[in-house]
């Protein structure tokens, strides 16, 4: 019997029965973040990890993604199956509210595969802007990038109908699943920094990808973190960025803060 | 009062254990080089993530988590300041970092420059941190010393008893060796200061002993009055020598 609803948690209560504990950590260095293992009951993420194995083999991991030397797909509206659990209102709403932080309706969600060996990233702030559709939609539904109808990272429309709207990346969200059992010479860690740069040798901190583990943070000007390097395995993982009002940024950290993509800060 | 521990070794399996299970009884100053021990403290602690802004009952001791590279003359002078910065007083120093690395000793001679590393950590590095900690903490204050039950216990191990450590544990049991001839030589000299030194010599852990047995052995050393002694521990039990 599969374990995750047939419906997908509205609230952040409702996430309840899908969790192993009740229990995540939280960190302060070297920028506020949030960790947390064994994140779904077993059943949950066998679910989660099959679906993900399923994309993985189907799809070859997607489409290259150049300035990360990795390969991924967005999950849009239309993708099915039990992935679509962190497309739901309530992951949303657990997230935001773990980290303190208020959300608008728009998530960017990817499917990420790093293959072995892969190069290592650079230190960034995730502090970027992101285009999506302008839907006529209830403000409680979520709202998925979707690169068939807006660039994401450009607001170019790609469809003739289309009305991209603005809004700045809020928190960056991590969950590591479909690995090896974790061990130090694997690599793929993400690594957390004080400052921006291709220097990803001595992080402050490292969060291992370990399965059914979490690692989210609030994108700040100083929320630097990168892919360390993929190692022997390489690393699978799905990411998703919620996102705020541009005008919370500039009132909170001034009009500079929002960053271009592929800057090292 | 509760006491005041000063760890080094801190995100190692002794230290992680240790911090787990004494977060209550002792103030812990946790002092460790790369990842910290896996309890709260001032820089991460648990919380439920369905009722962020409720205290969970896993935070009510913090221990208080410092990075340091002990290797490094400086970083010893910090970690003694912020230990009294933060407390006050130090009651208990336990010395269990330690760098476990094993070479041959017909390695490349490039390797020197790890053994002379390992052999500071080891055996250096807990010599001079007792020295700070007399230095600006005990030294006045002979008395309080005795009543308070201060005392350094150092983590040694039966690869530095005399027997073969085993191959590629040459620098590793000669560290030991030293560390545990430091502490006998510790305590006649700190007894002039009212401070017990003792050392717990373990085996393999937690291959061989449970991690639980060692972190006993440091309280049973704590809480006792003995000074000079090593107290070994085997798959077969404990003994003094």
């Amino acid at each position: 019997m599969p374990a995750l609803p047939w419906w997908e948690p509205e609230t952040a209560g409702a996430m309840s029965p899908l969790l192993c504990h009740r229990r995540w950590w939280w960190h302060q260095r070297p920028f506020p973040h949030v960790r947390a293992v064994n994140v779904f009951t077993p059943a949950v993420y066998a679910e989660l990890e099959d679906a993900f194995l399923g994309w993985l083999s189907s799809s070859g991991g997607g489409a290259t993604l150049a300035a990360h030397d990795l390969r991924g797909t967005t999950v849009t509206s239309a993708f099915e199956g039990p992935l679509r659990l962190f497309a739901s209102r309530g992951w949303q709403a657990l997230l935001a509210r773990a980290l303190g932080v208020r959300v608008t309706q728009h998530v960017n969600l990817g499917l990420h595969h790093h293959e072995p060996g892969g190069l290592p990233g650079f230190a960034h702030n995730d502090l970027n802007p992101g285009w999506f559709p302008e839907v006529d939609a209830p403000s409680e539904r979520v709202v998925l990038a979707d690169p068939g109808v807006v660039d994401y990272t450009s607001g170019r429309p790609l469809s003739p109908e289309a009305r991209p709207v603005r809004v700045v990346r809020a928190v960056a969200v991590l969950f590591y699943l479909a690995n090896p059992a974790w061990e130090r010479t694997h690599r793929g860690e993400t690594g957390l920094y004080t400052r921006g740069g291709r220097d990803m040798s001595d992080p402050v901190a490292s969060a291992a990808p370990h399965n059914n583990s979490l690692l989210v943070f609030e994108c700040t000007p100083w929320s630097f973190h990168g892919f360390r390097g993929g190692g022997s395995v390489g690393r699978n993982s799905v990411v998703a960025w919620l996102h705020r009002p541009e005008a919370d940024v500039v009132n909170r950290w001034g009009p500079d803060a929002v960053m271009g993509y592929g800057t090292g800060a | 009062m509760t006491r005041v521990c000063l760890l080094t070794g801190a995100g190692g399996t002794l230290g992680d254990a240790f911090c787990r299970t004494l977060a209550a009884d002792y103030d812990i100053v946790a002092v460790h080089r790369s990842e910290p021990p896996l309890v709260s403290s001032q820089d991460a602690w648990l919380f439920d993530p369905l009722a962020p802004r409720r205290t969970v009952p896993e935070t009510e001791h913090p221990v208080f988590t410092v990075q340091a590279d002990l290797r490094d003359h400086s970083d010893v002078e910090r970690v003694v300041e912020l230990a009294l910065a933060r407390f006050d007083q130090v009651d208990l120093l336990v010395n269990a970092a330690a760098d476990v690395t094993t070479t041959a000793l017909t390695t490349t001679p490039e390797r020197v420059e790890e053994w002379e590393e390992q052999l500071r950590l080891n055996a250096v590095v807990p010599v001079h941190l007792a020295a700070t900690l007399a230095d600006v903490c005990w030294r006045p204050h002979h008395a309080h010393n005795r009543q308070r039950s201060r005392n350094v216990v150092n983590v040694t191990s039966t690869a530095g008893l005399g027997s073969a450590p085993g191959t590629g544990r040459g620098f590793y049991g000669a560290s030991k060796a030293a560390l545990t001839t430091l502490t006998r030589q510790m305590a006649q000299e700190y007894a002039q200061l009212g401070v017990r030194v003792n050392a717990v010599a373990p085996t393999f852990f937690p291959q061989v002993v449970p991690t639980s047995h060692v972190v006993d052995a440091v309280t049973r050393l704590d809480r006792g009055s003995m000074t000079g002694r090593v107290l070994v521990l085997e798959a077969h039990g404990s003994r003094w020598v």
